[in-house]
């Protein structure tokens, strides 16, 4: 599998997850500001691409309407990811379970921050034959399979004309032009002979769903639209009913996006909402925000725990599946239970544990017996100890060496996913390591470790500071006093919102980020990212100026639910830069 | 069991393409000379790239000494021949046995140690392996550096096999920080290895699922697959045809349409060991798994030489792990900490943590364990014979090098190119050599030695940093 570089370097500065809205800030050498604010008053068009005045200038933004912004250039033509076609095979033949197939595909390359960026993807030899292999296999399936080939091609007059343009519509997720009737029922028309089975419909079949699987027409996302409205391309319904359905359900529109479409109501901002909260709310919506945390909080890392049994016994084996699972239900529990965001995400002092992880914590849970559920309960931490996605057990354990916190990763991945700070790659050639007294704390050694020029550039302000807070918390996950006979030393500053913060302990850090724009602003950006399917560029004014509305929004109304809805209700979703 | 003998070659019309056009005359007396030695019509390249640096004591050239962990000695160099200069078989089984070079004493005439390379573009753990396949100027921000120009891989093969499709794989995990990073197409377009050597070798041999089949139900199959091809093609032309697609999205559709080609039904033998596909299929599924890395290189391996010997690619890559991706070794029989740290010398991904008090000897071990995987790729090439005579080896220039120089320090100023083949008499093998320079020079090299030329026929010297021309003079015959 290919990717496609980037346009830009700032963009690809972005694919790495730093969205620093002070990029021309040198490298590690001065605070880190938070974003900008919106211009107040003015309001939104109410129609998409309609009323904007082009790209420039930015309408002003109205807190009570859609988000007032531009699109910026993007790919015509973003390749569906590994996951996206296991789930549009699943819909688009309306099976009960998805087939796996996509399992053998070549993986995705780590390009991007989110796997949803399909603006990178492209098809080489490699998984042009992993397409082919699956498209080959699906189609004989569904062919010799009558239940299935009713459904795809049901009883109709002109039954092969009919398949081809009701299935094809689904498939390409649009109409299906004469000249693609024509090319397709030539194929159809080829199936007697080239596959031979004795059955003419069911070889045309199987050759016509071999091909409209490998169709680039299937395997992208093609927006083809052309024509200039108000300085911005108007997307047609079908163009927005995927942007819609790819970005909140992570696979192909449903019945009712396509009835939308057809009967043109998307060009209407009040559907696209209607519909966004509604896809938002389904389970595929819950699965996409949970794809979002999985990938934002980087939980693939927690398969790597490798605990010592003997000082760590609630580490098992297969701790890591249980602590992505407390993960996952707690920030299900806080976008959809609580209605909640990043706020809460960062500071509820509750999680949900099943017995595995509730002996992380030291608390009381009965294990199952054998065959017996294990489900996840939402249970209180000490609010004295702990506070939100932070000071869970995966995070501590993942950024650790074995008992020792990993004072430096956890710096960087706070500083880089929560901060959107902008951190450079260590110095070529990193200085000998100093004897060190091994009664020293670990903020000792690292600090000593990072003293001197060059580490000290970035390690003393960026990085250090955020994992010092969390010296209290150890690589098991457990809460602590002391360390080598010395009292934990939590404190530090970091500068957030262009201020000078001063904390001890990571209640208190943890306290300031989340009440914090800077943090808005950066989980805003993530989701932009996510949803849009493409990076956020903010060297442009106009993803610039809607991650700063966006953070803007997301601090007054703390809803993740909400400010995804207003994100993909905006101009620079629905609709194109000329 | 073993696999057929027979097996189908996608490209057999290519054979005789390759070759060198030699026709100005020679602007000095080196480029006179590198004529005299022009190589055969094929040149097989392999390149397999280690992670997290090696065990080679003080940085050669006046470099900076190698780091020490808590007032420990200097390391000292266990990975190259205590001498320079010739390669001696003898000392490499005698004084120098325990070296991790000495693995391929085989092989000492056939040998380069070439050392002091430096990365002049991108770095440590994400820009590392870009630097040493492509040595060029990147863009983006660490770990995501993508280059600016193709790999060595791509370069040759668009040179010398009329672009042929290279061979890139990978083994052991991915998913963890950034893992593919050292293949890359045209204008830098990175090329992702699948990792499981089941699927590598179905996609190899291109009729995934039905290799086995005879070549009635093989015809069969070929032209279902160019009907819905054509109609594929058909489709990529008319969106390759609208203006309205940006450079980057008419790139991807030229990809797409280049992917898709017919197959051609010609039978060819390879003359060699055959693929143990029973043992493919059973790593299936556990193929990243701490106990299989191994093995799983090995398989690679052997499916390099393999695609080779059958002539489907004339140059192939094979990048083992991301070094960030916690593989555990198995060094002399017991099970070792995760190989990152074990390269910081300490229990962690950085330079915390607690000291891992036989961390060099582990990386040592870990040394020789590649060492190991370089020496089957030679032996697996030796033990293929070309249709035009002599052994796949023969006709081969190999490359094994590492994305970082040490350990400790994560530097990249002391980078070992380990260089096995002479493509066909071009390099002059047999020597250990010391050649501070960034490392675009010794691809540039290899490039050369695989044929590549200029138009005019001048060797090619501005591979990947064309801002610094040159070859190494030291290794050409």
């Amino acid at each position: 599998m290919n990717a496609l570089p980037a346009r830009s370097s700032f963009s690809l500065r972005l694919r790495a997850g730093v969205v620093s809205l002070t990029l021309m800030m040198a490298a590690c050498s001065g605070s880190i500001s938070g974003g900008g604010s919106a211009p107040p008053g003015g309001g939104g068009s109410s129609n998409p691409g309609g009323g904007n005045g082009g790209s420039t200038p930015l309408p002003a933004d109205n807190p009570t309407g859609p988000i007032a912004s531009n699109p910026v250039a993007s790919t015509r033509m973003v390749r569906l990811n590994n996951q996206q076609w296991e789930n549009t095979v699943q819909d688009l033949l309306h099976l009960p379970a998805p087939l796996g197939l996509s399992k053998a595909f070549v993986a995705a390359p780590l390009v991007t921050a989110f796997d949803t960026n399909g603006g990178v993807l492209t098809v080489d030899s490699n998984n042009r034959l992993d397409f082919q292999t699956a498209a080959e296999a699906v189609a004989k399936q569904v062919a010799h399979d009558p239940q299935l080939l009713a459904m795809v091609a049901p009883t109709a007059t002109d039954r092969a004309k009919n398949f081809i343009q009701t299935f094809g519509q689904r498939a390409f997720r649009r109409p299906i032009t004469d000249a693609d009737t024509t090319r397709y029922q030539m194929l159809f028309d080829k199936g007697a002979m080239l596959l031979a089975s004795g059955d003419a419909f069911v070889d045309g079949v199987e050759l016509v769903l071999r091909a409209l699987l490998q169709s680039p027409h299937f395997l992208y996302r093609v927006e083809s639209s052309t024509a200039v409205v108000n300085g911005h391309i108007p997307l047609t319904d079908y163009e927005i009913a995927s942007r819609l359905s790819y970005s909140l359900a992570n696979t192909m529109p449903d019945d009712a996006l396509f009835t939308a479409a057809a009967a043109h109501k998307l060009q209407s901002r009040d559907t696209v909402v209607e519909q966004a909260q509604r896809l938002i709310n389904s389970p595929a919506g819950k699965a996409t925000v949970s794809n979002f945390n999985y990938q934002l909080m980087h939980l693939r890392d927690y398969d790597q725990i490798n605990k010592d049994a003997m000082k760590a016994p609630a580490f098992t084996a297969d701790i890591g599946a249980a602590l992505k699972q407390e993960v996952l239900s707690f920030t299900d529990d806080v976008v959809f239970g609580q209605d909640r965001g990043l706020t809460e995400l960062l500071t509820a002092p509750y999680t949900f544990a099943n017995s595995q992880v509730a002996k992380v914590y030291g608390l009381t849970s009965p294990k199952p017996a054998a065959g017996q559920p294990d489900p996840f309960v939402k249970v209180n931490l000490d609010p004295m100890q702990r506070a939100g996605i932070l000071t869970q057990a995966g995070f501590l354990a993942s950024n650790a060496n074995e008992e020792t916190p990993s004072i430096i990763v956890r710096g960087v991945q706070i500083a880089r996913d929560l901060l959107c700070v902008t951190i450079p790659p260590p110095p070529d050639v990193v200085p000998p390591l100093p004897a060190v007294s091994p009664t020293s704390t670990n903020r000792q050694r690292v600090t000593t470790l990072t003293m001197n020029a060059p580490c000290n550039t970035c390690h003393t302000t960026l990085i250090n500071p955020l994992g010092f807070a969390f010296e209290h918390l150890d690589g098991y996950a457990q809460f602590r006093a002391q360390e080598n006979g010395q009292a934990i030393d939590a404190t530090g500053n970091y500068s957030i919102d262009g201020h000078d913060v001063s904390f001890n302990g990571a209640l208190e850090l943890i306290k300031a980020i989340a009440g914090s724009q800077q943090a808005q602003d950066c989980y805003a950006a993530h989701l932009i990212e996510y949803l849009y399917g493409r990076d956020v560029d903010v060297s442009n004014d106009a993803d610039k100026n809607l991650v700063a509305r966006a953070g803007v929004r997301a601090k007054a109304n703390p809803s993740t639910k909400n400010l995804i809805v207003n994100l993909v209700a905006t101009d620079a979703f629905l609709t194109r830069a000329p | 069991m073993t696999a057929k003998k027979h097996f189908l070659s996608r490209r057999r019309f290519l054979r005789g393409v390759g070759g060198v056009v030699v026709g100005l005359p020679a602007l000095d007396a080196f480029q006179s000379r590198a004529r005299g030695a022009a190589p055969p019509a094929k040149i097989y390249s392999a390149l397999m790239l280690q992670q997290c640096g090696l065990v080679q004591g003080p940085h050669m050239g006046g470099g900076v000494v190698t780091a020490v962990v808590n007032g420990a000695p200097p390391e000292t160099d266990m990975f190259w021949p205590r001498a320079m200069g010739a390669l001696n078989p003898a000392t490499m089984a005698g004084a120098d046995v325990d070296q991790a070079t000495s693995i391929l004493k085989d092989y000492a005439s056939k040998l380069i140690f070439l050392r002091g390379t430096s990365f002049k573009y991108s770095h440590l753990h994400g820009g590392g392996a870009v630097a040493a396949s492509t040595g060029a100027p990147v863009t983006g921000v660490y770990p995501r550096e993508l280059p600016v120009s193709e790999s060595i891989d791509v370069f040759i093969s668009n040179k010398m096999a009329n672009g042929q499709e290279p061979l890139t794989l990978y083994a052991g995990r991915k998913g963890e920080f950034r893992d593919d990073s050292l293949s890359f197409g045209l204008k830098g377009v990175l090329r992702v290895g699948d990792n499981n050597p089941w699927t590598a070798y179905q996609r190899t041999v291109g009729l995934t699922g039905t290799m086995m089949a005879d070549p009635a139900t093989y015809q069969k199959i070929a032209a279902q697959r160019l009907s819905v091809n054509d109609l594929i093609r058909g489709e990529l032309k008319e969106l390759q045809a609208r203006s309205e697609l940006s450079k980057e999205d008419h790139q991807r559709v030229d990809l797409h349409l280049s992917s898709i080609r017919d197959m051609e039904m010609n039978m060819t033998n390879v003359l060699g060991p055959m693929i143990d596909v029973p043992a493919l299929m059973a790593i299936n599924g556990t193929h990243t798994t701490d106990a299989n890395i191994e093995k799983a290189t090995q398989m690679q391996i052997d499916l390099i030489a393999f695609a080779f010997a059958s002539d489907r690619a004339r140059t192939a890559t094979l990048q083992v792990g991301s070094c960030n991706d916690h593989t555990r070794y198995t060094v002399n029989g017991v099970l070792a900490p995760a190989y990152h740290p074990v390269s910081h010398r300490n229990n962690s991904d950085g330079q915390g943590g607690t000291v891992i008090q036989n961390s060099v000897q582990l990386h040592h071990g870990i040394d020789q364990i590649h060492a190991r995987h370089f020496k089957r790729l030679l032996d697996r090439m030796s033990a293929y014979t070309l249709p035009s005579g002599g052994t796949l080896f023969d006709s081969s220039v190999n490359i094994w090098t590492n994305s970082l120089d040490d350990g400790p320090t994560h530097g990249s100023t002391n980078i070992p190119y380990v260089i096995a083949g002479s493509g066909g008499g071009f390099l002059k093998t047999g020597q250990h050599v010391l050649s501070p320079g960034a490392s675009h020079r010794v691809l540039t090299t290899v490039a050369s030695a695989a044929g590549c030329r200029k138009p005019n026929g001048d060797l090619v010297d501005n591979f990947g940093d064309p801002s610094a021309p040159g070859l190494i003079t030291e290794i050409v015959a």
